[in-house]
Protein backbone atom coordinates (compact mmCIF):
# COMPACT_ATOMS: atom_id res chain seq x y z
CA UNK A 1 0.00 0.00 0.00
CA UNK A 2 1.43 3.38 -0.97
CA UNK A 3 1.46 6.48 1.17
CA UNK A 4 -1.17 8.02 -1.08
CA UNK A 5 -3.44 5.01 -0.62
CA UNK A 6 -2.79 4.51 3.07
CA UNK A 7 -2.91 8.18 3.96
CA UNK A 8 -2.68 8.81 7.68
CA UNK A 9 -3.93 6.36 10.26
CA UNK A 10 -3.66 5.00 13.76
CA UNK A 11 -2.34 1.45 13.92
CA UNK A 12 -5.08 -0.97 14.95
CA UNK A 13 -2.67 -2.61 17.37
CA UNK A 14 -1.81 0.72 18.96
CA UNK A 15 -5.50 1.37 19.56
CA UNK A 16 -5.82 -2.03 21.22
CA UNK A 17 -2.76 -1.48 23.37
CA UNK A 18 -1.53 0.87 24.69
CA UNK A 19 -4.05 3.61 23.69
CA UNK A 20 -7.12 1.73 24.87
CA UNK A 21 -5.16 -0.71 27.00
CA UNK A 22 -6.78 0.31 30.25
CA UNK A 23 -10.06 -1.15 29.02
CA UNK A 24 -8.75 -4.65 29.64
CA UNK A 25 -6.39 -6.57 31.83
CA UNK A 26 -3.84 -6.99 29.07
CA UNK A 27 -0.44 -5.86 30.30
CA UNK A 28 0.85 -2.65 28.82
CA UNK A 29 3.99 -2.83 26.70
CA UNK A 30 7.17 -3.03 28.75
CA UNK A 31 8.13 0.30 30.36
CA UNK A 32 5.16 2.07 28.81
CA UNK A 33 3.87 4.75 31.12
CA UNK A 34 1.64 7.15 29.20
CA UNK A 35 1.65 9.26 26.08
CA UNK A 36 2.41 12.27 28.23
CA UNK A 37 5.30 10.77 30.19
CA UNK A 38 6.86 8.69 27.40
CA UNK A 39 9.12 9.98 24.66
CA UNK A 40 7.00 10.03 21.51
CA UNK A 41 9.31 10.24 18.51
CA UNK A 42 8.68 11.15 14.90
CA UNK A 43 10.80 9.60 12.17
CA UNK A 44 10.61 10.42 8.47
CA UNK A 45 10.17 7.81 5.72
CA UNK A 46 10.45 7.58 1.96
CA UNK A 47 8.08 6.22 -0.67
CA UNK A 48 9.51 2.71 -0.46
CA UNK A 49 7.59 2.49 2.76
CA UNK A 50 4.20 0.82 2.46
CA UNK A 51 2.16 1.93 5.48
CA UNK A 52 -0.49 -0.46 6.77
CA UNK A 53 -2.65 0.32 9.75
CA UNK A 54 -3.63 -3.35 10.02
CA UNK A 55 -0.05 -4.57 10.44
CA UNK A 56 0.76 -7.06 13.16
CA UNK A 57 2.08 -5.34 16.26
CA UNK A 58 5.55 -6.81 15.71
CA UNK A 59 5.76 -4.90 12.44
CA UNK A 60 4.65 -1.52 13.75
CA UNK A 61 7.72 -0.59 15.76
CA UNK A 62 10.52 1.68 14.68
CA UNK A 63 13.05 -0.33 12.64
CA UNK A 64 10.58 -3.17 12.06
CA UNK A 65 8.31 -4.08 9.16
CA UNK A 66 7.98 -1.20 6.72
CA UNK A 67 9.57 1.16 9.22
CA UNK A 68 13.12 -0.09 8.88
CA UNK A 69 16.02 2.34 8.82
CA UNK A 70 16.63 1.45 5.16
CA UNK A 71 13.42 3.32 4.38
CA UNK A 72 14.07 6.18 6.76
CA UNK A 73 14.84 9.70 5.61
CA UNK A 74 17.41 11.60 7.61
CA UNK A 75 19.18 14.90 7.27
CA UNK A 76 22.57 15.54 8.80
CA UNK A 77 22.22 17.88 11.72
CA UNK A 78 18.50 18.37 11.34
CA UNK A 79 16.68 15.04 11.50
CA UNK A 80 18.63 12.05 12.77
CA UNK A 81 17.75 8.39 12.49
CA UNK A 82 15.20 7.59 15.16
CA UNK A 83 13.59 10.96 14.72
CA UNK A 84 12.74 13.81 17.00
CA UNK A 85 10.50 13.88 20.08
CA UNK A 86 7.15 15.59 20.24
CA UNK A 87 6.89 18.52 22.62
CA UNK A 88 4.01 20.27 24.36
CA UNK A 89 1.76 17.26 24.06
CA UNK A 90 -1.95 17.45 24.83
CA UNK A 91 -4.76 14.95 25.21
CA UNK A 92 -8.22 16.40 25.37
CA UNK A 93 -11.73 16.39 23.99
CA UNK A 94 -12.50 18.72 21.13
CA UNK A 95 -16.19 19.46 21.46
CA UNK A 96 -16.56 20.86 17.96
CA UNK A 97 -15.43 17.67 16.24
CA UNK A 98 -16.56 15.39 19.07
CA UNK A 99 -13.18 13.78 19.15
CA UNK A 100 -10.38 13.03 21.56
CA UNK A 101 -7.26 14.72 20.23
CA UNK A 102 -3.67 13.77 20.88
CA UNK A 103 -1.96 17.02 20.08
CA UNK A 104 1.54 18.41 19.93
CA UNK A 105 3.40 21.50 18.97
CA UNK A 106 4.55 21.54 15.37
CA UNK A 107 7.84 19.71 15.10
CA UNK A 108 10.85 21.50 13.64
CA UNK A 109 14.21 20.02 12.72
CA UNK A 110 17.25 20.70 14.83
CA UNK A 111 18.54 23.33 12.44
CA UNK A 112 19.16 24.14 8.83
CA UNK A 113 20.17 21.36 6.46
CA UNK A 114 19.13 19.01 3.73
CA UNK A 115 16.83 16.03 3.55
CA UNK A 116 15.19 14.51 0.52
CA UNK A 117 11.83 13.00 -0.36
CA UNK A 118 10.18 12.49 2.99
CA UNK A 119 6.68 11.24 2.21
CA UNK A 120 5.43 10.84 5.73
CA UNK A 121 6.35 10.02 9.28
CA UNK A 122 6.03 7.30 11.87
CA UNK A 123 4.95 8.43 15.33
CA UNK A 124 6.10 5.91 17.90
CA UNK A 125 6.61 5.44 21.61
CA UNK A 126 10.35 5.41 22.14
CA UNK A 127 10.00 4.60 25.83
CA UNK A 128 8.60 1.13 25.13
CA UNK A 129 11.55 -1.23 25.29
CA UNK A 130 9.93 -4.62 24.88
CA UNK A 131 6.75 -6.63 24.89
CA UNK A 132 5.89 -7.82 21.41
CA UNK A 133 7.82 -4.94 19.94
CA UNK A 134 10.03 -2.11 21.18
CA UNK A 135 9.43 1.47 20.11
CA UNK A 136 5.86 0.60 19.15
CA UNK A 137 4.25 2.69 16.43
CA UNK A 138 1.15 4.69 17.28
CA UNK A 139 0.27 6.14 13.91
CA UNK A 140 1.65 7.31 10.59
CA UNK A 141 1.01 10.65 8.93
CA UNK A 142 1.21 11.33 5.20
CA UNK A 143 2.64 14.62 3.96
CA UNK A 144 0.64 14.60 0.73
CA UNK A 145 3.71 13.93 -1.41
CA UNK A 146 7.49 14.19 -1.31
CA UNK A 147 8.98 16.89 0.87
CA UNK A 148 12.54 18.07 0.31
CA UNK A 149 14.49 20.81 1.98
CA UNK A 150 17.87 22.09 0.80
CA UNK A 151 19.78 24.26 3.20
CA UNK A 152 16.69 25.22 5.15
CA UNK A 153 14.67 24.14 8.12
CA UNK A 154 12.12 21.35 7.96
CA UNK A 155 8.99 21.54 10.06
CA UNK A 156 6.05 19.17 10.39
CA UNK A 157 2.77 21.04 10.66
CA UNK A 158 0.14 18.92 12.34
CA UNK A 159 -3.46 19.19 11.24
CA UNK A 160 -5.42 21.68 13.28
CA UNK A 161 -8.63 20.31 14.76
CA UNK A 162 -10.54 23.37 15.82
CA UNK A 163 -7.66 25.13 17.59
CA UNK A 164 -5.43 22.20 18.44
CA UNK A 165 -2.49 20.91 16.40
CA UNK A 166 -3.38 17.25 16.33
CA UNK A 167 -1.31 14.17 15.58
CA UNK A 168 -4.24 11.76 15.83
CA UNK A 169 -7.80 11.89 16.99
CA UNK A 170 -10.53 9.47 17.90
CA UNK A 171 -14.03 10.55 17.00
CA UNK A 172 -16.75 9.49 19.39
CA UNK B 1 23.72 27.73 -17.68
CA UNK B 2 24.26 29.81 -14.62
CA UNK B 3 24.74 28.41 -11.16
CA UNK B 4 21.45 29.97 -10.20
CA UNK B 5 19.67 28.01 -12.92
CA UNK B 6 21.13 24.72 -11.69
CA UNK B 7 19.93 25.31 -8.18
CA UNK B 8 16.58 27.07 -8.21
CA UNK B 9 16.59 29.90 -5.70
CA UNK B 10 13.08 28.96 -4.72
CA UNK B 11 14.35 25.75 -3.10
CA UNK B 12 17.86 26.32 -1.85
CA UNK B 13 17.84 27.87 1.57
CA UNK B 14 14.08 27.89 1.71
CA UNK B 15 12.35 26.52 4.77
CA UNK B 16 9.89 23.70 4.20
CA UNK B 17 6.71 23.09 6.14
CA UNK B 18 5.28 19.62 5.66
CA UNK B 19 1.57 19.46 6.33
CA UNK B 20 0.93 16.14 8.05
CA UNK B 21 -2.36 14.42 7.51
CA UNK B 22 -4.50 13.66 10.52
CA UNK B 23 -4.44 10.07 11.74
CA UNK B 24 -7.93 9.30 12.90
CA UNK B 25 -10.15 6.61 14.27
CA UNK B 26 -13.85 6.48 14.91
CA UNK B 27 -15.47 4.96 17.92
CA UNK B 28 -19.07 3.77 17.84
CA UNK B 29 -21.36 1.29 19.50
CA UNK B 30 -23.02 -1.25 17.19
CA UNK B 31 -26.77 -0.89 17.36
CA UNK B 32 -28.48 -3.96 15.94
CA UNK B 33 -31.56 -3.91 18.13
CA UNK B 34 -34.83 -5.02 16.61
CA UNK B 35 -37.28 -2.21 16.08
CA UNK B 36 -39.52 -1.73 19.11
CA UNK B 37 -42.56 -2.58 17.02
CA UNK B 38 -41.27 -6.11 16.56
CA UNK B 39 -41.73 -6.89 20.24
CA UNK B 40 -44.78 -9.02 20.89
CA UNK B 41 -45.31 -9.96 17.26
CA UNK B 42 -44.95 -13.59 18.21
CA UNK B 43 -48.01 -13.44 20.39
CA UNK B 44 -46.06 -13.22 23.60
CA UNK B 45 -47.77 -10.08 24.77
CA UNK B 46 -49.61 -10.66 28.03
CA UNK B 47 -47.91 -13.95 28.81
CA UNK B 48 -45.76 -12.58 31.58
CA UNK B 49 -46.39 -14.20 34.96
CA UNK B 50 -46.28 -12.28 38.23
Amino acid sequence: MTWATAGSAIFQQAMLNPIAGRCWTTAAPTTYSSLSADAINVSLFNNTTAPDKTAAVASTGYNTGQWVTANEVTGAGIWAAGGRPLASKTFAIDATSSSICFGSANLAGAGSGTLTNAYGCLVYDNTITAGTVAAQGLCFNYFGGPQTVTGGTFTIIWTVVTATSTVFNITV
Amino acid sequence: VSEQDETPAAEAGQDVYAQAGLAGAQGSVPDDREPAAADGEDGEEGEARP
